[in-house]
């Protein structure tokens, strides 16, 4: 048995790296679209919110998000490829584009909840103090939100990296459907799925660590930085006396 | 009238039926420390919002340095540069440490560089006594920590005026009187203050003008 399996693996490693490789283009090109769109809607909703622009804006992308988050992906997925992007005949440019409008529903939801657990009072002290609504979003509202929104936006990922097995219905080589193609050549059902699954697990455990990491390292930075900051500034009062 | 900082000018703030200033006239000179005392729910905090422009004024005018700020057309960001404000909650920016909290508004409006910022926010912090906080972010601070910071960070823009909001609201007995102290301070460098306060002895302690608000109107 295990000889077994090591020969399926060993035979059919190519199939699957192929597999994680589309899985993950998928996950990371969906992210892109998902997260440059949700920070755009996130931004429209959160003017509106505090300074009362965009109000049409606002209802707009409002009742997008809720179509999108009422309706099953899949759904989307095939509206997508039979109906709005009929000419485009590029399966996995679909996949991406539909993941993509899929996620930043989500995303920008998340981003929303984090902006609501912000003290209004930040942004009025930043508008108090001269600074422009934009600037007060950007400097102040926004790394707070991102922040804080980290772990929601890490589940996220692991969603999107999932959802992208329903890219495999419209024929896109995915890992579930490299699994599948296994399964079927082989008339093995258990090793590939079980393979599919560690494979899919393993990436969400290293991306989660990367970004803890990641998230670490900028705290360790800003806190050096702040340090050199007021040594530089106890320097220079020292030497003007 | 040369020496008039800021005035308000039959100022009524009305939400919907509820009027809640009703016609505030009041003139605050250069180097005054006026304190404007009120029960709760005395449009204190309304009118606070409505000098610092976060809430438009219904009626009436604000003139402030011989410029009234609800004219057509009135850059209202370029106002709030000279005017400091210290709120109830101190809002200290908490993604940012003591030291960035207060070198934000002078590199981003007033175009400075950082390293004059800095420089400026560490004299500040000197002054406060908090340059050992300077590295530290808001949440690691006590009350009264965190109000002077905000202090500091409406004095780096070194405003014509400081508002007050409720500044011992917060604090407990001893941090009161260091605020008292602190205003007590800005006002003999001769900083033109506006305190709004339910704190009656605060008031009597540090404003040399003490005005009473009820049910909107000063009395």
């Amino acid at each position: 048995m295990v000889n077994h399996t090591y020969s399926l693996l060993k035979g059919y490693s190519l199939m699957f790296l192929k597999g994680l490789g589309g899985s993950l283009y998928l996950t990371f090109g969906a992210l892109a679209i998902s997260f440059c769109l949700a920070l755009v809607i996130t931004l429209i909703r959160v003017q509106n919110e505090f300074s009362g622009r965009f109000r049409f804006l606002n209802c707009l992308v409002g009742g997008c998000v809720t179509l999108i988050r009422g309706t099953p992906a899949l759904l989307q997925l095939l509206v997508m490829a039979y109906v709005v992007l009929i000419r485009v005949k590029h399966a996995g440019t679909v996949a991406i584009i539909t993941f993509g409008l899929n996620s930043a529903a989500y995303v920008s939801e998340i981003l929303r909840a984090g902006v609501n657990g912000i003290n209004k009072g930040q942004y009025e002290a930043a508008i108090t103090l001269g600074l422009g609504s934009d600037q007060a979003l950007r400097f102040i509202i926004m790394p707070q939100v991102l922040k804080n929104s980290i772990p929601a936006l890490l589940n996220e990922f692991s969603g999107l990296l999932k959802e992208t097995a329903l890219a495999g219905s419209l024929g896109v080589l995915d890992l579930t459907q490299a699994a599948m193609r296994l399964r079927a050549s082989t008339f093995q059902a258990f090793t590939p799925l079980v393979v599919a699954g560690a494979l899919y697990l393993g990436v969400t455990f290293v991306v989660g660590r990367l970004i803890r990491q990641a998230e670490l390292m900028v705290k360790r930075r800003a806190t050096r930085r702040n340090q050199e900051n007021v040594e530089r500034a106890m320097q220079n009062m020292s030497v003007n006396g | 009238m040369v020496d008039v900082v800021l005035e308000t000018r039959d100022l009524i703030k009305a939400f919907g039926s509820v009027v809640v200033l009703n016609g505030i006239n009041i003139q605050v000179r250069f180097g005054e420390c006026v304190a404007i005392c009120g029960p709760s729910g005395a449009g204190k905090s309304t009118f606070f919002r409505c000098l610092t422009l976060l809430e438009t004024p219904t009626g009436g005018d604000i003139i402030f340095r011989g410029e009234s700020l609800l004219a057509p057309g009135v850059d209202k960001q370029q106002i709030r540069q000279q005017m400091g404000v210290v709120s109830q909650q101190f809002n200290l920016f908490a993604n940012l440490s003591v030291l960035e909290n207060i070198t934000i508004a002078p590199i981003k409006v007033l175009k400075k560089s950082p390293e004059e910022a800095a420089k400026e926010a560490v004299e500040l912090l000197s002054t406060f006594e908090l340059l050992d906080k300077a590295t530290q972010y808001p949440h690691q601070l006590s009350g009264g920590q965190q109000q002077r910071v905000a202090i500091s960070r409406a004095l780096a823009m070194s405003p014509a005026v400081i508002l007050f909001d409720e500044p011992t609201s917060a604090l407990d007995y001893h941090l009161r009187n260091d605020v008292q102290k602190t205003i007590k301070d800005l006002h003999n460098r001769g900083i033109t203050t506006i305190i709004i306060t339910h704190d009656i002895d605060l008031a009597e302690g540090v404003a040399t003008r003490i005005l009473h608000m009820q049910e909107g109107k000063l009395v």
